[in-house]
C-alpha cells in the first residue's frame, strides 16, 4: 500500500519576469514501511518536496495523498493534527523552539496532543543520540550537530508513521553519522515507520531501500515504486 | 571641510532611514503629540488653577494682602513693619458710611482712608483700573465705578461735585449724627468686591475722629515676603505683637497646604504624563533599532562611528519632536482657551465676576516649558536605544538575538500551553516591564480621574451632602420679633402634596445655662485655647458668664426634633441614644463647635431655663447623653458659647407650650423633581423671610462643572489609556512578528493555530491581569488620597466599582484579542515562507 503519493506535484515561484520551477511534475509513490533516499545536486528542490509531503507548503498544482488522503482537501487545523500524530520532520537548519530545553523541544509533539510521552524510549533516544546530560540546556547553547540530533529525536519522540528528514547528518562527522542512521533505521524497522530522507553522502543514501535523483525539480531516476535504486 | 561633508552623510543616512520606518514615525509623532498636549494642559491647569485661587482672594477683599490685624495700636504697627518677613503693612480705617446721594439713598457705602502703603500696594493691586489720584484735600474723595453707578453717575468726571450725606463711625459719639457735605471726585476705579466703596484724604480721617484701634474700624494689612505661611507664624506674630482681648490676626492658614497638594498633584501628574510618554516612544525607538540591529552593525561595518550612529538615532527623535511639539501645542492652546477656561470659571468662580483673561494663564513661557519638557522626553526616550545602535559591534549585530543573550537553564518543564505563555511574556523583561508600567499608570490615572469625577458628580454629592431636597429656614428665627412662618398649617399643606414623601421639622429656642463648672468647665477651658478665642481673656468672660448666665454670649438654642431627626442624630453619633429615654425628656444630646473631643460633658446633668417657656424661671434638669459635632447640629442658627441641647419635639412642647419652628426639611418621592419643587415652592410664594436651600437648584448650577470635569478627566484618561493601549499594540505586533519563525516551527511540529491562539490569548491576560492587579495596589489608594484632598464637600470615598470593573474588563478583553488578531493578520503564509523569511 502507499502510503505517500504525489501528482504532478509542481511549485513554481514568480520572481519578477523569471519562473523558478522549484518542483516540475513530481509523480512519487512510497510504500508503507520504506526507507526513501533523495540525492540531488544543490537547489534541485529536494527540501521543497519534502515540505510539501509534510503538508509544510502548499503547492502550485498537482497533489500530495498521504494515507489516502488529499492534504489539500484538509484544515490548517486537521494538517496540523495529522503533523503532530502521523509525521516527524527534520528541518536542514533544524528549527527547534529557543525558549525551550532540550527535552522540552524533544517532548512538545507529544504534549501538544496530551499525551504522555514514553519515558523509557524518549530516554533511548536521547541516549543513542547522544544527548545525554544536555536535556536541560537551551538550544542556544548546543553546537550545530548537536541540535541536529535534537531535532532528530523530536522527530522520532512520538513513533510518528512517517519520518520526513532534510540531510540529518549534514552537520555530523562520518562515525556519528552512521550511528545516527543506524537508530533511524531501526526504529523505523522497529515500528513499521516509513521514512523519507534527503541527503548528500552517497555512503548513507545506499543504506536506503531505494534511492531517487532530483534534478531541476524532476524525478530523473528511481521515480517509479519498488524499483530498487541501487545501480 | 572633511567633517561637513562627514556631516551630510550622516544626515543622508538618517533621512533615508527616517523615511523608510514611516510607521515607527508617525507612532513617534503621535506620542509626542500626545505628551506635549497633557503636558501643556496639566501646566495651565495647575497654574491658572492657583491664579484664581489668589485672584478670587484678592477680589473678595478688595485689596492684595495676605493678613490682616484688627484694630492695631501704633506700637504694634511699628512691630510689624520691622518684621523680617513682611513686605508690607498698611493701615486702613473706615471712618464713615454714606447713606445718600442727594437723594439717592445708598447701600452702606463705606468711606476708608488708606496709609500711602496700604494703597499704593494693597489696594491699588485689586483695582482693574483707576483714575485720578488719591484724595489729598479735605474735601476730595474717591469712588468705585460701581458706587457711582449706584449715585446713577454713568460719565464720572474729576472735579464733580458730590453733595452726600454721611454718618461718621466715631465710637463716642452715641446717636449717628447725619451730616451733610459736597465732595470733590478726584478719581474712580474698577474693582470686583462688590462692595460699595470709597476713599477719602488725611485730612477728613481726622476730621471724623474715628482711630485705627476703634472697634472693627481700623486695620492693619499685612502682605508677607512670602505668601505661604503656617498657623504657627500667625501665632507667633501675635505673640510678639502682644495682642489685645479682641484681636486675632486674621489669615488663611490653610494656603500653604492648599498650595502644596496643588504643587503635589502637578507634579504627580507631570510624572506619569511624562513616564507614559517616554516609556511609548523608549518602546518605539527600542523595537526599531533592536530590529534593525544589523542595518545598524552593517553601517559601522562600512565606517560609521558610535558617536554618528547615536546622532543618527537622536537626529529622528528631533524630526519627531519638530513635527509633534509644534502640533501639541496647538491643540493644547485651543483647548485651555475655550474647554479648560469654562471649566474653571465654573468650578472655582461661581459667583465672582471676572474677565476669562485675567483667569486663564495663557503665557508664552508656559508653553515654552511644556514645549521643552516634551522634547526632553522625547530625546531621553531614545538615549537607550541611540546606545544600542550606537554600542553594537558588527560581528555582534550579526548574531544578535537579544533575547537569548544571559538565557538561564530551565528546569524541566512541562511545556504546556500554560509555561509557554508565561514563558513568551516575560522573553524581554524589559518589554514586559515597559507594559506594565505603562498600563498601571494609564489606569491609575484613569482610577484618579474616575473618583475625581465621582467627587464631582452633582447628584453623588448632593445626596452625599443633603439629607432632603428642600431645606426652608425662619429666617426670623434669631430676631426678638420673631414671627412662626413655618407653620402647622403650611405643613401639613405641603404634606398634603401627592408628590412629597415627608416633612421633619426642627424647633428652636433660647435656653440659659447657668455656669456650671463641674459640666462645662473642661470645655470651655479647651475652647479658650483655640485660635478662635485667643484674645480673649478666659477669667474675664467667666466672670461675665456667673454674673450674667443670660448674656446672649453664652445663651445656647434648646432644639426639638422629630423621629426622623433622631434617627439621623443617633446614627451619626454611632446608635448610641435611648430612643425610650430620648423621647420622655429624660436625655439630650449637647452640640459643640471647635474643640476636639466631649470634654467630658458626657453622661453629667446639666441645668437649664427657659425665658420663652410656660415655666420662665423653673430651673430644668436633664442628662447629656451624648455630644456632637457642629456637622451634626440639625438646627440651623447657631446659639452662644455654650453647647447647644438638642432634644425631642415632644419633650420641648411639654416645657414651651408651642414650640417655634426653625427650619423643615421636606423629600420628594422623586428628587430632582420639577413639579414637586414647584408645589412646595408656591406654599410659601410671596414669602420673603424664608431662605431655601434646594438640591434641584444647586444640581442645576453644578450640572455645568460637573459636565465639563468629566470631559476634561475622561479625556486625559482616554488619552493615557490610548498611549498605554498603542504601546501594547505595538509591541505585541513586533512581537508576534518577531516571532514568526517560532510560531512556523510550533505548527510545523503540529501545534493548531487553535492552540497557538489559546497561548497568545493566555499571554495576553497574563499582562492584562498583573496591569490591573499593579494598578489596583498603586491606583486604588492613589484615587483615595485625591479624592480626599480635592473634594470641596464633606462625602465619603468609595470606589466606583463599576466603573472600574468595566475599564478591567475593557483592558482584558483587549489584551487577549489583539496578539491573536495580530496573529491572524500577519501569519497567514505557509509554514515554510514565514520559516524562510525570518532566516536570517
Ligand atoms: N521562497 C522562494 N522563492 C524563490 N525561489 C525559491 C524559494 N524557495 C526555494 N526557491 C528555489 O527553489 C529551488 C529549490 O530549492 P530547494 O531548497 O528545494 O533546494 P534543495 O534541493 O533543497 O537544495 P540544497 O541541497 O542546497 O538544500 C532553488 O532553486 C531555490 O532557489
Ligand atoms: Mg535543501
Amino acid at each position: 500500500m502507499d502510503i505517500l503519493i504525489t501528482e504532478d506535484l509542481k511549485k513554481y515561484y514568480e520572481m519578477g519576469e523569471v519562473t523558478v520551477k522549484a518542483l516540475d511534475g513530481i509523480d512519487l509513490k512510497v510504500e508503507k514501511g520504506e526507507f526513501l533516499a533523495i540525492v540531488g545536486t544543490s537547489g534541485s528542490g529536494k527540501s521543497t518536496l519534502l515540505h510539501m509531503l509534510g503538508g509544510l507548503d502548499i503547492p502550485t498544482s498537482g497533489k500530495v495523498i498521504v494515507d489516502g488522503k488529499d492534504i489539500s482537501k484538509m484544515t490548517k487545523d486537521e494538517l496540523a493534527i495529522f503533523r503532530r500524530r502521523k509525521t516527524g520532520f527534520v528541518f536542514q537548519n533544524y528549527n527547534l523552539l529557543p525558549l525551550m530545553s532540550i527535552y522540552e523541544n524533544i517532548v512538545l509533539p507529544i504534549k501538544l496532543d496530551g499525551i504522555n510521552p514514553d519515558e523509557m524510549y524518549i530516554e533511548q533516544i536521547i541516549k543513542i543520540l547522544g544527548l545525554k546530560g544536555k536535556e536541560a540546556m537551551m538550544p542556544g547553547q548546543l553546537s550545530g550537530g548537536q541540535q541536529q540530533r535534537a531535532a532528530l529525536a523530536r522527530a522520532l519522540a512520538s513513533k510518528p508513521a512517517i519520518v520526513l528528514a532534510d540531510e540529518p547528518t549534514g552537520n555530523l562527522d562520518s562515525r556519528t553519522s552512521l550511528d545516527v542512521l543506524g537508530l533511524i533505521k531501526t526504529a523505523g524497522e522497529k515500528f513499521g515507520q516509513t521514512i523519507v530522507m534527503i541527503t548528500h553522502n552517497d555512503e548513507i543514501a545506499q543504506m536506503a531501500g531505494r534511492i531517487i535523483r532530483i534534478e531541476d525539480g524532476k524525478i530523473c531516476r528511481g521515480g517509479d515504486t519498488n524499483v530498487k535504486g541501487k545501480e | 571641510m572633511l567633517k561637513v561633508k562627514n556631516e551630510g552623510v550622516v544626515n543622508d543616512i538618517a533621512k533615508t532611514t527616517y523615511k523608510a520606518n514611516k510607521k515607527r514615525n508617525l507612532l513617534t509623532i503621535f506620542a509626542v503629540f500626545l505628551t506635549t498636549f497633557l503636558i501643556a494642559v496639566i501646566f495651565a491647569v495647575g497654574i491658572s488653577y492657583w491664579n484664581i485661587v489668589t485672584e478670587r482672594n484678592i477680589r473678595i477683599q478688595g485689596m492684595k494682602y495676605d493678613i490682616e490685624l484688627p484694630e492695631p495700636r501704633d506700637d504694634q504697627i511699628e512691630k510689624i513693619k520691622e518684621m523680617d518677613n513682611v513686605k508690607y503693612a498698611g493701615i486702613l480705617v473706615k471712618c464713615a458710611i454714606v447713606e445718600k446721594y442727594k437723594d439717592i439713598l445708598l447701600d452702606k457705602t463705606r468711606l476708608y482712608w488708606a496709609d500711602e502703603t496700604c494703597f499704593k500696594n494693597q489696594a491699588l493691586p485689586a483695582m482693574e483700573y483707576l483714575r485720578g489720584s488719591y484724595p489729598k484735600k479735605e474735601n476730595e474723595i474717591m469712588f468705585s465705578i460701581k458706587t457711582l453707578k449706584d449715585m446713577g453717575i454713568e460719565k464720572p468726571e474729576i472735579g464733580m461735585k458730590l453733595p452726600v450725606s454721611y454718618f461718621t463711625l466715631e465710637q463716642t459719639s452715641d446717636d449717628e449724627d447725619i451730616i451733610e457735605k459736597e465732595f470733590i471726585l478726584c478719581g474712580w476705579y474698577l474693582e470686583y468686591s462688590g462692595n460699595n466703596r470709597g476713599y477719602i484724604s488725611k485730612d477728613f480721617y481726622k476730621t471724623t475722629g474715628v482711630k485705627p484701634t476703634d472697634l472693627t474700624q481700623g486695620s492693619l494689612k499685612i502682605t508677607l515676603k512670602s505668601p505661604l505661611f503656617f498657623e504657627k507664624d500667625l501665632i507667633k506674630m501675635q505673640k510678639d505683637i502682644g495682642i489685645d482681648s479682641n484681636q486675632l490676626i486674621e489669615g488663611d492658614t490653610d494656603i500653604i497646604i492648599n498650595f502644596l497638594k496643588m504643587a503635589a498633584g502637578l507634579i504627580f501628574m507631570l510624572i506619569m504624563v511624562f513616564t507614559s510618554g517616554y516609556l511609548f516612544i523608549y518602546n518605539i525607538f527600542y523595537i526599531s533599532v533592536t530590529k534593525d540591529i544589523r542595518y545598524y552593525g552593517q553601517l559601522k561595518t562600512v565606517g560609521m562611528t558610535s558617536v554618528q550612529l547615536k546622532r543618527m538615532v537622536y537626529k529622528q527623535a528631533v524630526w519627531n519632536s519638530l513635527a509633534g511639539i509644534p502640533t501639541g501645542l496647538c491643540l493644547a492652546f485651543v483647548v485651555i482657551k475655550t474647554i479648560v477656561a469654562r471649566i474653571l470659571i465654573i468650578v472655582s468662580l461661581g459667583y465672582i465676576e471676572m474677565p476669562v483673561n485675567n483667569i486663564i494663564v495663557l503665557k508664552l513661557w508656559i508653553f515654552i516649558l511644556a514645549g521643552g519638557f516634551a522634547f526632553l522626553t522625547s530625546i531621553i526616550s531614545c538615549k537607550k536605544p541611540a546606545d544600542i545602535a550606537g554600542e553594537c559591534s558588527p560581528v555582534e549585530a550579526m548574531r544578535y538575538i537579544g533575547t537569548l543573550k544571559n538565557i538561564k537553564r530551565h528546569k524541566i518543564g512541562n511545556g504546556s500551553l500554560y509555561t509557554m505563555a508565561f514563558r513568551n511574556m516575560f522573553r524581554d523583561k524589559k518589554q514586559a516591564v515597559v507594559i506594565f508600567i505603562s498600563f498601571t499608570i494609564s489606569v491609575s490615572i484613569f482610577l484618579v480621574v474616575n473618583v475625581v469625577i465621582r467627587a464631582n458628580d452633582s447628584k453623588y454629592i448632593l445626596n452625599e451632602v443633603s439629607n432632603c431636597d428642600i431645606d426652608i429656614l425662619n429666617e426670623t428665627t434669631l430676631d426678638d420679633d420673631r414671627e412662626q412662618i413655618l407653620t402647622d398649617e403650611k405643613i401639613s399643606e405641603i404634606k398634603k402634596i401627592t408628590s412629597v414623601e415627608s416633612v421633619r421639622k426642627v424647633t428652636s429656642a433660647k435656653t440659659v445655662v447657668p455656669y456650671d463648672e463641674d459640666v462645662y468647665g473642661d470645655y470651655y477651658k479647651e475652647l479658650y485655647k483655640t485660635r478662635y478665642y485667643a484674645g480673649q481673656s478666659y477669667e474675664d468672660d467667666m466672670e461675665l458668664y456667673k454674673q450674667d448666665p443670660a448674656h446672649g454670649f453664652f445663651t445656647p438654642r434648646f432644639i426639638g426634633i422629630d423621629d426622623y431627626g433622631f434617627e439621623m442624630l443617633n446614627k451619626s453619633l454611632g446608635d448610641v441614644l435611648d430612643k425610650e429615654s430620648f423621647d420622655n425628656g429624660e436625655i439630650a444630646v449637647a452640640i459643640k463647635f471647635f474643640t476636639e473631643g466631649d470634654s467630658g460633658m458626657t453622661g453629667k446633668i446639666t441645668h437649664f431655663y427657659l425665658p420663652e417657656g410656660l415655666e420662665p424661671d423653673k430651673e430644668y434638669c436633664i442628662k447629656i447623653a451624648a455630644v456632637g459635632d457642629g456637622q451634626m447640629n440639625p438646627a440651623h442658627f447657631a446659639g452662644g458659647t455654650t453647647p447647644d441641647l438638642v432634644v425631642s419635639e415632644k419633650y420641648a412642647k411639654k416645657l414651651l407650650g408651642e414650640t417655634f419652628t426653625e427650619r423643615i426639611c421636606i423629600n420628594y418621592k422623586e428628587s430632582y423633581s420639577e413639579e414637586t419643587e414647584e408645589e412646595v415652592k408656591s406654599v410659601f410664594s410671596g414669602e420673603k423671610r424664608i431662605s431655601i436651600d434646594s438640591k434641584l437648584e444647586s444640581y442645576n448650577l453644578m450640572k455645568g462643572a460637573e459636565m465639563q470635569i468629566k470631559i476634561l478627566g475622561g479625556s486625559i484618561g482616554l488619552i493615557m489609556a490610548v498611549l498605554a493601549l498603542l504601546n501594547y499594540f505595538n509591541m505585541m505586533a513586533a512581537g508576534v512578528q518577531n516571532r514568526s519563525r517560532e510560531f512556523a516551527t510550533l505548527e510545523s511540529i503540529g501545534m493548531t493555530v487553535k492552540q497557538i491562539k489559546k497561548m497568545l490569548r493566555l499571554e495576553g491576560i497574563g499582562y492584562a491581569v498583573i496591569s490591573v492587579i499593579a494598578s489596583m495596589v498603586i491606583g486604588l489608594p492613589l484615587s483615595y488620597i485625591v479624592f480626599t484632598n480635592t473634594t470641596r464637600y464633606l462625602i465619603k470615598f468609595s470606589i466606583p466599582w463599576i466603573n472600574n470593573l468595566f475599564l478591567f474588563t475593557v483592558i482584558i478583553v483587549l489584551c487577549m484579542t489583539v496578539p491573536v488578531i495580530i496573529y491572524k493578520k500577519t501569519q497567514d503564509t505557509s509554514i515554510i515562507e514565514r520559516l524562510k523569511c525570518n532566516e536570517n
